[in-house]
């Protein structure tokens, strides 16, 4: 279905020519990537195109489009960076906002601690440019490639959380363009008085906008967010040198990465929390052994080495934690790693050999953790399928908990030889807020093939089987459910006052919100 | 369409998953915002098809038949794009994927399944009748080394052949720099030699833009000219000349029989073993370009036959295991010792240096296709050139300099270009 003449026409008399197509290549640059398996079922590797894409340039021209797809009664939906399929339409008859020439930091404001961005800045970009200040902020999961706008990630996490707090929480003063075309200034932006505060004055709408687990584009379109900053005791620039793929700092002072592995789940969480007490960690992040492995192989072959090693050198425990700590002198420094191996030693935790014995190694992994560049090589590396089930945000303790139970469903499928034999517990996330809340998901990987498709399309509805199953104890907020059925049968109270939001804010239901609510 | 070509790529195509790190320079090395970019193509026109990443989508629709013929908005598509690889260094810098590889097929593919490009139809057709880049007269390639009394290599013996390339031939305002390397060279007492007229093309460029049949034909030729010359080395002051002498030769399985070398890489011996003095001061702070194809494209080609596996338990391997070329390997340090052997002279780098160096905006057919896009690629370098605080950008390539000189003189600014060989041979005089 094609757009009308003069539907095309007055959506590109909005951006201009040069940024409006509706050339099916163009498009379907936009209904592929890395997931959209699991979702659009047997038929993977492409979603519904979109009718058109446009690329708006400012708050203005986003209304304008906005406005016309409520009078022509056209869905929109838009993304930043694109890592993900959520960033697809799942409806026909859709068009398609990407971000990208939304990419301007507007204000670093350093006395005020907060910065004024638009959604297609990345996280190494906002990061390169906080560093010189002295500042930083939250760098969301799938990485500093992604974008840096807090409310765009699912669920909030990412890397130095520990730290710096949940993403979504870093939000401050929005400019959303709500399904209608009105323009919304939320928190202290709404009130003229900039953009410090998300909230006030009156009741909150952060949870309108965010949802459990981000929007997805589903309730209109985020233009400009002030995130909140914090303090930096890391260098102005990183010394990064070495070749690639492996490159490392050259001297990073007063800064320290290690993983340790525990003899239990229960000793993990014990860990967990005493680190997330103890407030001395930069990043707090449930490790795992293909993580470390990934990262520190130049291809495949050395990657596959170097996880058996690895595995070896683990001995059947617990990933338990990789840990990321800075400091701003020498003695905070010293002090901060004492109790780190206080605890260590306290959980029966062990250091892994394979970076303790290897400087040069572990320089990398410094490189790497500092500007949060890793991910897609832990899971995406050669191409292969990938799904990540048991999505869930809550205690160390829950996280746990899941970790424990995904683990012994996805053994279940190693041992079938339907999925890779990772050894298990790839159970991967980062933990916030000094250890109050994290999230974990279990990761799982097979061929880019029909049937290894198949087998993580298994493993993704088995997971939620068992989530939902009371024996299990599983709870926290729902997940970033593959599909909406997923989600629904996760928590259907949730979903349906999502829904119940979206009707009052998106009267025509133009903001296309597959990701988001059934609605 | 015969898509052969883009299906043996199929496992590399599938295994992009839109991280979009094609886009930027790895995320450990950007410094700055303003910087961080490095694919000229989709920072100026922004729709992901124009990203690395984006030409893997395009392939896998053409083998997913979703689309069964080139339009030419989608031909457009395939040349706003100079080949410069910089998608391809950042990519692999976390993948075992080969992002411009699929694109140079693709645009094999298209010259295969006749979608032409009828604004290239001139630059080909004046390289099949007259040897040359440039649509000039064959009879003419000479003319920029009259006067310089040097050997002509197709009658008399020479140990070292300097290769001028198309643009340094027939390009007259750049003509002081293809003599100047010769000058340095004999200077040096270097038994060197040039073939006048009978250069031809090295069809580098041609096959860049999807031309493969005229890379075979003049790496053949030039071979023959060589083992009937009986040079020892082959020196060439053009990135792209030595990109398809040291590296596309190699890869068609058609390696040149001597030893090639950039001039940059020459005159650095030169000065290493004391045959060349620079002993002039030039008081000048520059920044130098590193050339794409002279740089992360120019590191030697590696070989590699094989089979990927699928073991059901096992992520994919390539066995035998495969060295993926990451440009880390290019030349890099020559063209930089050359110029910090020069007195007074100041070297100040840009943010995106060697093999995140954000190309020069003419390669890939774009100068002769899209010169608003080529010169618009340029103003960015110059840009970032500017904010180096230098009075000068210094290259190593005729092709470089000849954008960068057009961007300048189109949008004014009083930054100077000159190729390494002009300072050298300053230096020295």
């Amino acid at each position: 279905m094609a757009l009308k003449k003069e539907v095309y026409q007055a959506l590109e008399d909005i951006v201009g020519p040069e940024n409006i197509s509706e050339e099916p290549a163009v498009l379907d640059s936009y209904a592929h990537s890395w997931g959209e398996e699991y979702i659009v079922g047997p038929d993977f590797r492409w979603m519904p195109r979109f009718e058109a894409v446009l690329l708006p340039g400012n708050t203005q021209e986003v209304q304008a489009i906005v406005k016309v797809c409520n009078r022509w009664r056209i869905k929109l939906k838009a993304h930043s960076v694109g890592y993900g399929p959520f960033m697809c339409s799942l409806k026909e008859g859709c068009i398609g906002l990407d971000m990208r020439r939304m990419n301007r930091i507007l204000e670093i404001n350093e006395k005020g601690m907060y910065a004024v961005i638009e959604p297609y800045v990345t996280g190494a970009q906002l990061h390169a440019e906080l560093m010189k200040r002295g500042l930083a902020t939250g760098m969301i999961g799938p990485g500093a490639n992604t974008s840096a706008f807090p409310i765009v990630p699912a669920s909030g996490e990412g890397w130095p959380e520990n730290a710096y707090a949940n993403t979504h929480r870093n939000q401050l003063g929005l400019e959303w363009v709500l399904p209608t075309g009105e323009v919304l200034r939320t928190g202290s932006l709404g009130a003229g008085a900039g953009w410090f505060c998300s909230e006030g004055p009156g009741p909150s709408v952060r949870g309108l906008a965010a949802g459990a687990g981000a929007a997805m584009g589903g309730v209109g379109v985020f233009t400009k967010a002030g995130v909140k900053l914090y303090h930096w005791p890391g260098p102005k620039l990183l010394p990064v040198a070495g070749l690639s793929p492996s490159y490392y700092l050259k001297e990073q002072p007063r800064f320290g990465f290690w993983f340790f592995t525990v003899p239990s789940y229960e000793k993990a969480a014990d860990a967990g929390n005493k680190i997330g007490q103890s407030e001395i960690a930069i990043i707090l992040q449930k490790g795992m052994g293909w993580k470390i492995a990934a990262d520190s192989g130049r291809n495949m072959d050395e990657v596959l080495a170097n996880f058996r090693e690895i595995s070896a050198q683990m001995k059947g425990r617990v990933g338990g934690w990789i840990v990321l700590i800075g400091a701003d002198t020498e003695k905070e420094f010293r002090y901060k790693q004492k109790v780190l191996m206080q605890i260590v030693k306290d959980v029966d935790g062990e250091l892994l050999p394979f970076l303790e014995d290897n400087p040069d190694v572990k320089a990398r992994f410094l490189s790497r953790w500092t500007r949060c560049s890793s991910c897609d090589r832990e899971c995406r590396r050669v191409g292969g399928g990938r799904l990540s089930a048991f999505m869930t945000q809550d205690s160390i303790d829950h996280q746990m908990n899941v970790a424990k139970v995904s683990t012994e469903l996805k053994k279940e499928l190693i041992k079938a030889r339907r999925i890779w034999d990772d050894g298990g517990d790839q159970a991967l996330g980062n933990f916030g807020e000094h250890g109050r809340v994290g999230h974990v998901e279990q990761i799982a990987m097979a061929h880019a093939t029909d049937e290894g498709f198949a087998a993580l399309r298994d493993y993704g509805q088995k997971s939620v089987k068992l989530m939902s199953d009371p024996k299990y104890k599983i709870t926290g907020y729902p997940p970033l459910g593959w599909t909406m059925a997923e989600r629904q049968l996760l928590d259907d109270a949730y979903v349906n006052w999502a829904t119940k939001i979206k009707k009052v804010i998106d009267p025509h239901n133009v903001s296309e919100s597959s990701f988001y609510t059934s609605g | 369409m015969e898509l052969t070509r883009i299906k043996s790529l199929c496992d590399y195509i599938e295994g992009c998953d839109r991280c979009g790190k094609c886009k930027f320079i790895p995320s450990e090395r950007i410094k700055s915002w303003r910087f961080s970019s490095g694919c000229p193509a989709i920072s100026r026109y922004n729709f992901h098809i124009y990203s690395g990443g984006g030409k893997q989508n395009l392939a896998l629709s053409l083998l997913d038949k979703r689309i069964d013929e080139i339009s030419d908005s989608v031909l457009e598509i395939i040349y706003r794009c100079q080949m410069c690889g910089s998608c391809d260094v950042s990519c692999k810098y976390t993948k075992d994927i080969e992002p411009l590889e699929v694109i140079q097929q693709l645009r094999i593919t298209c010259i295969e399944n006749g979608f032409l490009n009828p604004t290239l139809m001139p630059v080909i057709d004046g390289l099949r009748k007259e040897d040359n880049m440039m649509q000039a007269l064959k009879a003419d390639r000479g003319k920029w080394a009259e006067g310089l009394e040097v050997k002509d290599i197709t009658r008399e013996k020479a140990e070292v052949y300097y290769h001028a390339g198309c643009r340094y031939c027939f390009d007259e305002e750049l003509w002081s720099a293809a003599r100047s390397a010769v000058n340095l060279l004999k200077k040096a007492g270097v038994d060197v030699g040039i073939a006048g007229k009978e250069e031809a093309c090295c069809g580098g460029r041609a096959y860049e833009m999807g031309y493969e049949g005229e890379l075979t034909k003049y790496a053949e030729h030039n071979t023959e000219l060589l083992k009937v010359a009986g040079v020892k080395t082959v020196v060439t002051p053009c990135a792209d000349c030595y990109y398809a002498f040291k590296v596309l030769y190699d890869k068609i399985g058609k390696k040149l029989p001597v030893e090639v070398l950039h001039i940059t890489e020459y005159l650095a011996r030169l000065i290493n073993e004391g045959k060349l003095r620079p002993s002039r001061s030039i008081p000048m702070t520059v920044t130098y370009h590193d050339p794409c194809n002279l740089g992360r494209k120019g590191e030697p080609y590696i070989h590699w036959e094989g089979v990927r596996t699928r073991e059901p338990t096992e992520p994919t391997l390539h066995v035998p295991p495969k060295e993926f070329r990451r440009g880390t390997y290019g030349i890099y340090e020559p063209p930089r010792d050359v110029l910090r052997s020069i007195p007074g002279l100041r070297l100040a780098e840009m943010e995106r240096i060697k093999e995140y160096a954000w190309c020069c905006g003419a390669g890939g057919g774009v100068k002769d296709l899209y010169p608003e896009f080529a010169i618009w690629s340029a103003q960015e370098r110059i840009t970032e050139a500017e904010a180096t605080g230098a009075e000068a950008i210094v290259t190593a390539c005729p092709w470089c300099k000849r954008n960068f000189t057009d961007a300048i003189s189109q949008n004014g600014n009083n930054l100077k270009v000159y190729d390494v060989v002009e300072l050298l041979n300053e230096a020295t005089s």
